[in-house]
């Protein structure tokens, strides 16, 4: 159980980046970022490149996150961006399904179709242990990641002037504007931070995996889905809670019940989207909303 | 070849264009297209059906679980049916993979006949798709072209059936635009004929469809077939004021 856990961690940091990047955009910008699967794909080949360039480990996820940091500039300034201008908010959506399909055909273009092997991450592999708890250097590496990237981004959204300025931008460009705010460069940030955030998990993932794929693999996009589902809107402490507890939970499953079929883990998932969505349509407004109503 | 893919993203289109016409963007068409495709793969597999008797049932069977969907997701604000309708598509084939539904390779049985076929007869059932049918109308349509999918020997994997799937039948759908259902056939066919011009540039053409995608939502959010449809209104009105140049 001991590596088992480990391993759930691991999973828990790679689905918790990814939730964290849509529940962001999910608060800010109020539509779902199709594109932050291909911000995962810009991050794993990102490491990829890195990795076959025989550059020192910590470097391939270093370089994941960057190459997912510019990505994520150019997809709001390419795709988002000229619609946020004409007030189109209702396109933001199928836009950013256009630029992962660009991410997508780029990726394909740029590597060899399918599942490419990469060199092993030897140090990122040798085993260490706290206690009964043994891991490896990436599964350390993927939690304190996650740890210390969500707890920046919940202060700058939160907490800073950065976040108000993002809403602002978003809902009322003109006033924002007339506040000092740069509302051409605000959403871009936010975008490039949650794409950032993505594409680390991308770079995570692929190591671990020795392998890069085209495609963000779907039990992870599932389990983020859950998470947001499950969380409130916005809530980035609560949702890396809720993804580090599916994935404990998962491991806990899995070790317990060894008859359970391989299809129960997407169907479980599944029925937590739906729960999650149910919860959230039939859920009481809150105080606030009454009283402003 | 160019033939089959345009029907079979027509018919997913369509299942996008049935649900437009309430307000809402569906990404469940690729899951449904997985669900026909498997379930037209197991009728021909176990019990040796004809290859119409399957497409036939891949569609039923879709249009079935739509409806059931559809009660679920009906009653959804616009993010969390994005998400519900989403992670629909992510689940259908992750479970029948783990499920290893399909064993073996699948052999082409279809060809561009049946294609036509499949596109004439899902194109006028989805222009009479009305109100609280639209939904499952739509997983008819996708079911449809999943079971065509099925009968050209295509790889009935999760990859088949991903997120580049969603961003095709997306991209189809708004470069067509709304107005009819041939909209989408003409968003096929540009997109085909887009693909086609860019070979010598680049051998994908997900990255046609993605910037096409773009500037028809920056530059013609209508998409092209209200276009057409007005250009060729302003033609047969003043034929006279275009024949002098003073139109």
């Amino acid at each position: 159980m001991d590596a088992r856990a480990a391993e759930a961690l691991f999973n828990g940091s790679v689905i918790a980046l990814v939730a964290t990047a849509t529940t962001v955009v999910l608060d800010l910008f109020g539509f779902v970022n199709v594109a932050v699967p291909a911000s995962f794909v810009l991050g794993s080949a990102g490491a990829f490149a890195f990795a076959s360039a025989a550059a020192p480990e910590w470097q391939w996820i270093a370089a994941g996150a960057l190459v997912g940091l510019v990505g994520g500039v150019a997809i709001d300034r390419l795709a988002l961006d000229p619609l946020r201008r004409r007030g189109r908010d209702a396109a933001m959506l199928p836009a950013s399904i256009g630029a992962s399909l660009v991410v997508y055909g780029l990726s394909r273009a740029a590597f060899a179709p399918g599942s490419s092997a990469m060199p092993h991450a030897v140090a990122l592999s040798r085993m260490a242990s706290i206690g009964h708890l043994k891991f490896t250097g990436l599964d350390a590496l993927a939690v304190i990641v996650t740890i210390i990237s969500c707890t920046l981004l919940h202060i700058a959204v939160h907490r800073t002037r950065f976040g108000n300025g993002v809403r602002a931008a978003c809902e009322n460009p003109l006033a924002a504007q007339l506040m000092g705010m740069r509302i051409d460069r605000v959403p871009a940030a936010a975008m490039a931070a949650t794409s950032a955030l993505a594409s680390t998990a991308g770079a995570l993932y692929t190591a671990h995996a020795g392998s890069m794929n085209g495609g963000m693999p779907a039990v992870p996009l599932l389990g983020a889905f859950a998470a947001v589902a499950l969380a409130p809107v916005g809530s980035i402490g609560i949702t890396c809670l809720i993804a580090f507890a599916l994935s404990l939970a998962g491991a806990l499953f899995a070790a317990q019940l060894p008859w359970l079929p391989a299809y129960s883990t997407p169907c479980a998932l599944a029925v937590l989207v739906a729960a999650g969505l149910a919860w959230r349509r039939t859920r009481p407004p809150a105080p606030a909303a009454i009283a402003e109503s | 070849m160019t033939l089959q893919s345009i029907a079979i993203d027509s018919l997913l289109a369509l299942s996008v264009w049935c649900t437009l016409g309430t307000g809402r963007l569906t990404l469940a068409g690729p899951g449904f297209m997985a669900f026909g495709a498997y379930v037209a793969f197991l009728i021909g597999q176990h019990m040796h059906a004809s290859m119409w008797l399957c497409i036939v049932a891949g569609a039923a069977a879709s249009t079935l679980l739509g409806a059931v969907v559809d009660l679920c997701v009906s009653n959804l604000s616009n993010a969390p049916y994005t998400i519900a309708t989403l992670s629909f598509t992510l689940v259908v084939p992750a479970i029948a993979t783990a499920a290893h539904v399909v064993r073996g390779p699948v052999h082409p049985l279809g060809n561009a006949f049946s294609a036509i076929v499949c596109l004439a007869a899902g194109l006028p059932a989805l222009a009479f798709a009305r109100d609280r049918w639209r939904f499952a109308a739509g997983a008819a349509a996708a079911g449809l072209a999943g079971a065509l999918y099925w009968t050209f020997g295509g790889a009935l994997n999760p990859s088949a059936f991903g997120l580049d799937r969603v961003g095709v039948m997306v991209a189809v759908a708004v470069v067509g635009g709304a107005g009819s259902p041939l909209a989408a056939v003409l968003g096929a066919v540009l997109l085909a004929a887009l693909a086609r011009l860019a070979a010598p540039l680049t051998d994908q053409a997900l990255i046609v469809d993605g910037v096409a995608l773009i500037v028809v939502l920056v530059y013609l959010p209508d998409g092209v077939w209200p276009r057409l449809i007005s250009l060729w209104r302003a033609v047969s009105r003043s034929p006279g004021r275009l024949a002098d140049g003073t139109a």
